[in-house]
């Protein structure tokens, strides 16, 4: 009696239990579509996590190697705060508008407070203009300001664009751009000139296309220049101790 | 109904407790590597570095799980690490514990699908508040900027995923004890 009562149970429970194991590959073949997805989306150099968006004119695929030998060297046309001989130097690409460089620009005072000049901070662009439109602005803005009042002016801009950036576009750029200008002292005239003529913007793209040639394909993204010139690729917004840690790596292995 | 007394044998299994929080581990040291990986391999295999060094470059990583997500991508991440953890745990369990061979087949069916899912959740954290990013060539970012959440979507689905596996693993790990 009982075997009889457990079969027809099973019988009448059958499609069910059908419907159930359906749902249950369903769920298999929707997760592999997606990892799928993950995959090609996160395969190569490794998405970096804090990046914000990828750059209009990256190749079609990630590079396979490190390629950051490739980066453009290091000189006085540069951006630098810090000492340009340092022995170790650490390049910045950067979008004014992207909320995880705002975060990596303070870890970046921090590091730069911490070592003095020992280290080189360089900072160089790489606006996102897919993701944020205002970006690109900002940045010939920034180069006109460097151009017109040299380094101080130009970091004095770039430190306080990113305590007053809202990012993700939502800086009204129209106010904050000329009070900007106006702090670093540089001539209001002569900057509008500059900025509506948009003459720096060759500088802006020559930078965004170095950072795509040494694998950048997000913001921020960093590479570190060790003592004998070797290179270290450092994705995202990563805490000091990072920076830090690979400082002493880039010193150890000189 | 699944509830909390009805399962905590499972939480006084050590085995499953151990696997489980290990799983957790996992995931989180593979979000917080996965975006550094060269930089990783590049430290490590440097005969030059100091032990000390790379021991203290590698668990430095792990404050990109803090510096590198949003509040929301970086909740997805944890979720997903815990979700990825409680499957471990109860794939361990039933394995140790049911021994029901009848029931294996559909174990492993779902078993596979948490640790995919689980996997999917990894892939979309790596996307998420990144949105991508990175490589994502042209096309592939441009389809994701059009989500609302320009990938994060993924996250979500990997956390439902799981959500749906541990569900049928505990209802597999019920009938088994009624059996």
């Amino acid at each position: 009696m009982s075997e009889e009562t457990t079969t027809t149970t099973v019988a009448t429970k059958a499609p069910a239990v059908a419907f159930k194991d359906l749902l249950i590959p369903l769920s298999i073949i929707i997760s592999g579509v997606a990892i799928g997805m993950g995959l090609y989306f996160g395969t190569g150099s490794a998405a970096p996590q804090g990046a914000a968006g990828v750059a209009k004119n990256a190749p079609q695929e990630a590079p396979a190697a490190d390629t950051t030998d490739k980066i453009n060297p290091v000189t006085e046309a540069d951006w630098i705060k810090g000492n340009v001989n340092a022995r170790v130097k650490i390049v910045e690409y950067s979008d004014f508008e992207c909320p995880f460089c705002k975060r990596h620009h303070e870890t970046m005072k921090v590091i730069a407070e911490k070592y003095g000049d020992q280290v080189a901070w360089v900072f160089r662009q790489f606006p996102l203009e897919q993701l944020h439109q205002k970006a690109m602005p900002v940045a010939i803005a920034s180069e006109c300001v460097g151009e017109l009042g040299g380094d101080a002016a130009f970091w004095t801009f770039t430190d306080r664009y990113f305590e007053e950036t809202l990012t993700n576009d939502r800086t009204n750029i129209e106010t904050l751009i000329p009070t900007l200008v106006a702090e670093t002292g540089v001539n209001k005239a002569r900057f509008t000139e500059c900025f509506e003529s948009e003459r720096t913007k060759s500088a802006v793209e020559e930078d965004v296309a170095d950072a795509v040639e040494t694998g950048g394909r997000g913001t921020p993204w960093s590479v570190l220049i060790g003592p004998d010139g070797k290179t270290y690729p450092i994705n995202g917004a990563q805490p000091a101790s990072v920076i830090e840690q690979t400082i002493e790596a880039a010193l150890q292995s000189a | 109904m699944i509830t909390f007394k009805k399962y905590h044998p499972i939480l006084k299994h050590t085995p499953s407790l151990i696997v489980g929080v290990f799983a957790t581990g996992f995931v989180l040291t593979v979000v917080a590597i996965v975006s550094n990986l060269l930089l990783l391999s590049q430290i490590v295999f440097d005969s030059h570095v100091l032990v000390s060094t790379k021991i203290q470059f590698f668990l430095s990583l792990y404050g990109s799980l803090l510096t590198n997500q949003t509040v929301v991508s970086g909740t997805v991440v944890i979720l997903i690490a815990l979700l990825f953890g409680v499957q471990a745990a109860l794939i361990t369990y039933y394995i140790s514990i049911m021994k029901q061979i009848r029931l294996t087949r559909r174990i492993g069916v779902s078993s596979l699908g948490g640790l995919i899912a689980g996997f999917l959740g990894i892939g979309c954290a790596a996307c998420g508040s990144v949105i991508l990013t990175a490589v994502l060539s042209g096309t592939g970012s441009a389809l994701l900027l059009l989500l609302p959440l320009q990938g994060l979507e993924i996250g979500f689905l990997g956390i439902g995923l799981l959500l749906y596996a541990i569900k049928k693993l505990l209802e597999e790990i019920e009938k088994g004890r009624v059996c």
